[in-house]
């Protein structure tokens, strides 16, 4: 028993530290379930990508990055072009996206609207990004930014989709990184439903359009999950009919 | 409340209607989704879990085994901020046990399915602060987390218990539980596994 008792503690005893980092502590994104990312008016037609591009590569970072954390209510979806332009902050809940000038020094701009219904506008310097833009580099510029526009700050983290360091993941980032998405799981957490016993279950979230846009799950992955899905819940049917049969035959056997 | 008066009750029952408590010790991960710093998919750290629960004998040798476990959750982390963080996983199980064999493989042995609901709670607390941050050509100001944020998940349970006896003073049987969790089972997006391995002393 001591030597159980020795095992559990050194189990539980070494923890690491994470590192995201927020743009302010009060500050989040309005309407966290249901954010509209919009292209500010014109988008980033001057610089020689059409809106269709910009609007398939936003698709691309919200559903295969920030729309992917399960601990988090954050669900963001691509919207049309609006009559905003990209020097003014859109109405709450919003994200507007468009393209500008800005130097040699960055790749993109975000502003946030700092309180706690906010909104944000996106730059992204026209100056690096032009009718020739890499796919990669583009997709990693917007994926950044999003995070800045939902709250998190530049991490420390190389791993992070969000670190001011020069990372061999780069320019494309393959998926959020475990402090990404301990940091959306922190700023948008999933509400508790039924007093918590039945955690957030996520069917107030619809799935959006640009479904074509969505990662690809492997095949394997797609036949693990449905099996998966398809034998959980018919044992659980199976064992929920024959516990109310037996409940019901104990009651109708009474004297 | 409303989940500590249901656990209070649960095993209120459970000393009247004993089947076997049990605890257990093991490791809990998520699936690897996460990227590195070289880009590639990253492995969850195995997080050290426990848990305790209560077998109730329900019917045609089926049973209900609620559980509530802790997570003490290992991030991997290139973090030189610092700062003082801590994630933790609290979770309630409820799963329903079916022997398929009927009967046990032998006598001391015995294989039983498990199959259920689970609401996972993650807890992520920080103690605050600022941090300066390279913004930039220039270093603006960011704030570390501060307080605490608790966000609540739903999975979708499978998986199999093995049971073998072992007298002694205090354990009536020994098990290994192989579980497999589907958080976010109604979210195509948000849709992601995660294990558990653990040992299982039954009182």
């Amino acid at each position: 028993m001591k030597f159980l008792g020795l095992v559990v503690v050194g189990m539980f005893l070494s923890v690491k530290s994470f590192a995201f980092i927020l743009m302010d502590p009060d500050y989040r994104i309005g309407s966290p379930e249901n954010v509209v990312v919009n292209l500010a008016s014109g988008g980033c037609q001057a610089a020689g990508i059409s809106n269709q591009e910009l609007l398939n590569i936003i698709s691309d970072a919200l559903n295969n990055y920030w729309n992917t954390v399960p601990e988090s209510r954050l669900m963001m979806k691509p919207g049309s072009e609006s009559s905003v332009p990209v020097t003014q902050l859109p109405p709450d809940g919003q994200v507007i996206i468009g393209c500008a000038s800005l130097g040699a020094s960055t790749g993109g701009v975000t502003n946030v609207s700092y309180t706690a219904s906010g909104s944000a506008r996106i730059r992204i310097n026209s100056d690096f990004y032009g009718a020739n833009y890499n796919y990669e580099s583009l997709l990693g510029v917007i994926v950044h930014e999003l995070g800045h526009a939902v709250g998190l700050h530049h991490s420390d983290d190389g791993a992070s989709v969000m670190t001011y360091r020069a990372s061999s993941w780069m320019p494309g980032p393959s998926s959020l990184s475990q402090d990404d998405m301990d940091g959306v799981a922190f700023l948008y957490p999933n509400e508790k439903e039924l007093g918590g016993l039945l955690g957030g279950c996520g069917l107030k979230v619809r799935d959006y359009a640009h479904q074509k846009n969505q990662k690809e799950l492997t095949l394997w992955r797609q036949i693990v999950e449905s099996l998966f899905s398809f034998t959980s819940v018919i044992l659980f049917f199976i064992f929920s009919i024959r516990f109310f049969a037996f409940q019901a035959r104990m009651i109708l056997s009474r004297p | 409340m409303i989940r500590n008066g249901i656990l209070i009750f649960l095993f209120v029952i459970s000393l009247t209607k004993s089947y076997g408590t049990h605890f257990s010790l093991g490791y809990h991960k998520m699936d690897p989704n996460v990227q590195s710093q070289d880009g590639s998919e990253a492995s969850d750290p195995y997080s050290p879990t426990i848990s305790l629960g209560h077998n109730f004998n329900a019917f045609w040798g089926m049973q209900f085994s609620p559980q509530i476990g802790y997570i003490k959750n290992k991030v991997n982390s290139g973090d030189s901020y610092g700062g003082d963080y801590k994630i933790e996983t609290y979770y309630l199980l409820y799963d329903l046990l079916w022997n398929p064999f009927e009967s046990s493989v032998s006598d001391s042995t015995e294989w039983v399915l498990r199959t259920g609901l689970g609401t996972y709670q993650k807890s992520i607390k920080g103690s605050g602060g600022t941090v300066t941050v390279p913004n930039g050509t220039s270093t603006t100001t960011a704030y570390r987390p501060s307080g605490s944020s608790k966000s609540y998940t739903t999975t979708l349970n499978l998986g199999i218990d093995g049971r073998f006896n072992y007298n002694s003073q205090y354990i009536k049987k020994w098990g290994l539980r192989l579980e497999s969790f589907l958080y976010s089972p109604f979210q195509k997006q948000k849709r992601t596994f995660a294990y558990l391995i653990t040992l299982v002393g039954y009182f």
